[in-house]
C-alpha cells in the first residue's frame, strides 16, 4: 500500500452493465482536492449539478483519503459523496470502523457507482478485483441480518459489510448506509441513492497492509508525534482519561443542558432541566456500559457498547448512545428513558436511518400533534412505544411513516406548517441550540450540506476545549472563527481523519501528516488553502444547483423566540450580523462564490 | 453550598454533587481552592498558575466564569446554581 500513489486506484462501476474499470483520478484533482470529501465533490460536480438525486444518473462515490487505512492515528475513515435526496445539495458523510481501511488494503482508493442495476445487487471487493452478486435474498432484510449473512458467505474473517436497510430500499430521504452493524454514513440520505441503484451492499475482504512511504523514518516520527498528541492527558482524547474517551460524545449532554443549548420539545425550550442527567454519558457509563469498542488506528475508543438493563428492551445489546441521538430522540422528544433511546438508535442501525433526522421528524410530528395539525392519532411527547412503532413505519413508508420518511422539512411543509421543522436547506438541526451556542447557529446556516454541526465544529471553542476564547453567547468574531474551522475540517475530512483529531491537532500537524504520507511537502497555509478551496467548490456546486441569496438561514424559532432556560435564557441567535462577518471573510456575495474567487482558488 | 460536578470529576469527588460549608460572599476562586483542599486530586485539573485552569469551567447559573466580568472573582450569590466540570466536547 504505497501512500503516495493515492488516487490511482479509482474503480468506476457500471451497475447497469455489471462491469467495472480502474481509472486513476486526474492528478490535478488529487493535488487540489486531496481525497475523500474534496475529491468526491469534484467527481459529483462532473456528473452535473442538475442531476436528479433519486435517479440512476446520480453518482454514488465511496472514497478514501490519502491517510485512510494507514497507521496514522484516527485514520479509520472513508467518505460517501453524492447529490443528496434530502437537500438537493452535494453531500458527504463519513464512517468509522474498518471498512474504509479494508478498501485500501484490498487495493482501491475509491468506488464510484454509476447507473442502476436491474435487480438487487451487491458487490464483493477483494485483492484488486470487484465482482457482482445477486442480492435478492438479502433485499428487504435489516442491516444486522444482512451483515451477518454476507460476512459468513465470504469467509467471515477480515470481512466488512457496508449495507443499506429497508429504509434505503424504500427511498426514505434520510436513510443511511451502515457498516459493521453500527457505523453509519448518517447524514444526507445517501442510502436512498443506493436504493435507486438497487445496490444493497459493498462487501470488502482484506487483511491489514503496511503503508509504504518514501521516507519511512519521517513517517514513523510524524505518526509518533500524532499519537503523543492524542494521548496527551491535557487533551480530552487521552485514552481512558480524557472526557471523550471515558464517556463518549454524550459527555456533553449535562453541559449543554446547563448552558441552555440542549434543545427540548422540538427546540421550544433550551434545557431539559434535571431530566437531562438520565440520558447523559455519565448515566450510560454508570448503568448500562459493557464495552469501549474502537475504530481502525484509534486509541480514543469513544464508542460505547451497552446492554439495556430494564424495561421493554431489557437485554438489548447495541452501540452506541451518542450525544446527537441522546438529544434528538431524548430531550427533543421529551423522552428521558435511556433504554428506549438505545432501542431507537439500534433501529436506526438496523433499518438504516439517520438518528438526527429521525428525532427531528418525530419531535416535529409531536409538536404538530399537540397543536392539532395532524389528522388521526398523531404522536404524543415521550411516548416511547409509539416512537419505536413510528420508526418502523418510516422505514416501511407505511401510514404516517410515509410522510415522515420525506424528512421533517418536507413533512412539515405538507402539514402546512413549515415553521415547525428545525431544518436548514432541508436537513434537520443537530444537538446544539443556536441560542445557547451562537457560533454553531452560524455553522448550521452556512453548512454546504444543510444543517450540520461537523462542517465547522466551533463547539470545540465555545465549550473551551481548544485554546481559543469564544463565548458561546457572543456573536462578534464568529464569522472568521467559523471559516477557520470549516476550512480545517474540509481538509481533515479529505485526508480522511476523524473530526475528533482536531481536539488535539491543528493545521501544522495535518500538514506534517500529509507531507509524510504523500512525500510532497505542504505547509499549514497550504492545508488551510486546500480546505478553503474544497469549501468553495461545494458552495460553487450548490450555487449551480440553485442555492443562493437567502439559502443560508435558520428556522425563525431561533431568531425570534428567546431561550427560556439555562445560561442562554433571554437570548436569540443573531444570525444576521454573523452572516455579514462570515460573507466578508469568505469573499462571497450573499452566499454566492463570485467568479474572481473561483479564479483565485483555481476552481474547478 | 451545593455544587454539581460532571464527567471525569465525578469519580474524584465520589458523586454527582457535593456540599461545601462556604459562607455567603464566597468567590469562585475561593470555591475552587476549597474543592482542591478537600480533593487534592482535583488540583492539577482545576488550577493552573493559581487560577482556574483553561481545561476546566465553573458555571454560575449556566455561564462559564471565563465570560463573566469578574472572572474567578465572581461572588456567588444565594440561590445561584454552581457547576464544576472539565472542558469537554463531543460530536
Amino acid at each position: 500500500m504505497q501512500l503516495d500513489r493515492f488516487g490511482e486506484a479509482m474503480a468506476h462501476i457500471d451497475l447497469a452493465e455489471q462491469r467495472w474499470q480502474m481509472r486513476p483520478a486526474p492528478e490535478e484533482w488529487v493535488r487540489k482536492y486531496v481525497g475523500a470529501r474534496g475529491l468526491g465533490v469534484r467527481y459529483v460536480l462532473e456528473a452535473g449539478p442538475e442531476v436528479e438525486p433519486l435517479s440512476a444518473e446520480n453518482l454514488l462515490c465511496f472514497l478514501n483519503g490519502p491517510l485512510s487505512g494507514s497507521e496514522m492515528s484516527m485514520s479509520g475513515r472513508w467518505a460517501c459523496v453524492t447529490k443528496s435526496p434530502l437537500t438537493g445539495t452535494v453531500t458527504d458523510s463519513h464512517q468509522g470502523g474498518w471498512t474504509g481501511a479494508r478498501l485500501r488494503w484490498a487495493g482501491f482508493d475509491g468506488l464510484i457507482f454509476e447507473g442502476a442495476a436491474a435487480a438487487p445487487t451487491y458487490v464483493f471487493v477483494e485483492e484488486g478485483r470487484i465482482s457482482f452478486h445477486d442480492a435478492s435474498d438479502v433485499w428487504g432484510l435489516g442491516i444486522h441480518e444482512t451483515v451477518a449473512l454476507l460476512k459468513e458467505r465470504h469467509g467471515g474473517k477480515d470481512v466488512s459489510v457496508n449495507a443499506i436497510g429497508p429504509a434505503g430500499e424504500k427511498l426514505c430521504r434520510f436513510s443511511a448506509w451502515v457498516n459493521e452493524d453500527d457505523r453509519a454514513f448518517g447524514r444526507g440520505g445517501t442510502a436512498a441513492v443506493g436504493g435507486v441503484k438497487k445496490l444493497k451492499a459493498i462487501v470488502i475482504k482484506a487483511s491489514r497492509e503496511r503503508s509504504e512511504v518514501r521516507d519511512l523514518d519521517r513517517w514513523r516520527e510524524v505518526r509518533r508525534e500524532a499519537l503523543d498528541l492524542i494521548r496527551d492527558e491535557a487533551n480530552i482524547t487521552s485514552p481512558k482519561k480524557g472526557g471523550l474517551s471515558v464517556y463518549g460524545t454524550n459527555v456533553i449532554t449535562n453541559i449543554t443542558n446547563r448552558i441552555g443549548a440542549l434543545g427540548t420539545r422540538n427546540s421550544q425550550s433550551t434545557s431539559f432541566g434535571d431530566r437531562a442527567e438520565a440520558i447523559s454519558g455519565e448515566t450510560v457509563v454508570e448503568t448500562i456500559l459493557t464495552g469501549d469498542p474502537t475504530c481502525h488506528a484509534c486509541p480514543v475508543a469513544c464508542k460505547k457498547e451497552v446492554e439495556v438493563q430494564e424495561g421493554p428492551w431489557k437485554g438489548l445489546k447495541m452501540e452506541s448512545v451518542e450525544y446527537e441521538p441522546a438529544w434528538s430522540l431524548g430531550s427533543n422528544c421529551l423522552n428521558d428513558d435511556l433504554g428506549s433511546i438505545a432501542k431507537l438508535i439500534d433501529q436506526c442501525n438496523d433499518l438504516g436511518l439517520d438518528p438526527i433526522e429521525l428525532g427531528n421528524a418525530l419531535s416535529m410530528y409531536m409538536e404538530a400533534t399537540e397543536r392539532g395539525w395532524v389528522t388521526g392519532a398523531g404522536l404524543a411527547w415521550g411516548d416511547t412505544l409509539a416512537m419505536v412503532a413510528m420508526t418502523e413505519a418510516i422505514a416501511a413508508r407505511e401510514g404516517d411513516g410515509d410522510l415522515l420518511a420525506e424528512g421533517p422539512a418536507r413533512a412539515a411543509e405538507r402539514l402546512g406548517h413549515p415553521e415547525i421543522a428545525m431544518a436548514v436547506k432541508g436537513q434537520a438541526l443537530p444537538a446544539y441550540d443556536p441560542r445557547g451556542m451562537k457560533g454553531m447557529g452560524l455553522g448550521y446556516a452556512t453548512s454546504n450540506r444543510g444543517a450540520c454541526h461537523l462542517r465547522g465544529y466551533v463547539a470545540a471553542a465555545e465549550l473551551g476545549v481548544v485554546p481559543i476564547e469564544a463565548d458561546p453567547l457572543a456573536w462578534k468574531g464568529k464569522g472568521e472563527l467559523m471559516k477557520t474551522f470549516q476550512d480545517l475540517h474540509a481538509f481533515s475530512d479529505s485526508m480522511d481523519l476523524c473530526k475528533f483529531s482536531a481536539f488535539a491537532q491543528g493545521a501544522e500537524d495535518y500538514a506534517k501528516q500529509y507531507s509524510a504520507a504523500m512525500g510532497r511537502p505542504v505547509s499549514a497555509d497550504d492545508v488551510m488553502e486546500a480546505g478553503e478551496r474544497i469549501y468553495n467548490l461545494e458552495r460553487y456546486y450548490n450555487n449551480l444547483a440553485g442555492f443562493g441569496p437567502g439559502s443560508d438561514t435558520l428556522p425563525t424559532r431561533f431568531l425570534e423566540e428567546a431561550s427560556d432556560s439555562g445560561g442562554s435564557k433571554g437570548h436569540v441567535c443573531e444570525l444576521g450580523p454573523m452572516l455579514e462577518e462570515y460573507y466578508a471573510v469568505r469573499g462571497w456575495d450573499d452566499g454566492v462564490v463570485p467568479e474572481g474567487k473561483l479564479g483565485t482558488l483555481q476552481i474547478p | 453550598m451545593r455544587i454539581r460536578v460532571y464527567a471525569t470529576f465525578r469519580p474524584i469527588v465520589g458523586g454527582k454533587e457535593v456540599d461545601l460549608p462556604l459562607p455567603p460572599g464566597t468567590t469562585v476562586r475561593a470555591l475552587v481552592l476549597s474543592m482542591v483542599d478537600r480533593w487534592p486530586e482535583l488540583g492539577e485539573l482545576l488550577l493552573q498558575d493559581g487560577a482556574l485552569s483553561r481545561r476546566a469551567h465553573v458555571f454560575v447559573d449556566g455561564r462559564s466564569t471565563r465570560y463573566l466580568a469578574e472572572g474567578d472573582d465572581t461572588v456567588i450569590e444565594d440561590g445561584q446554581e454552581i457547576d464544576v466540570l472539565p472542558a469537554v466536547a463531543g460530536g
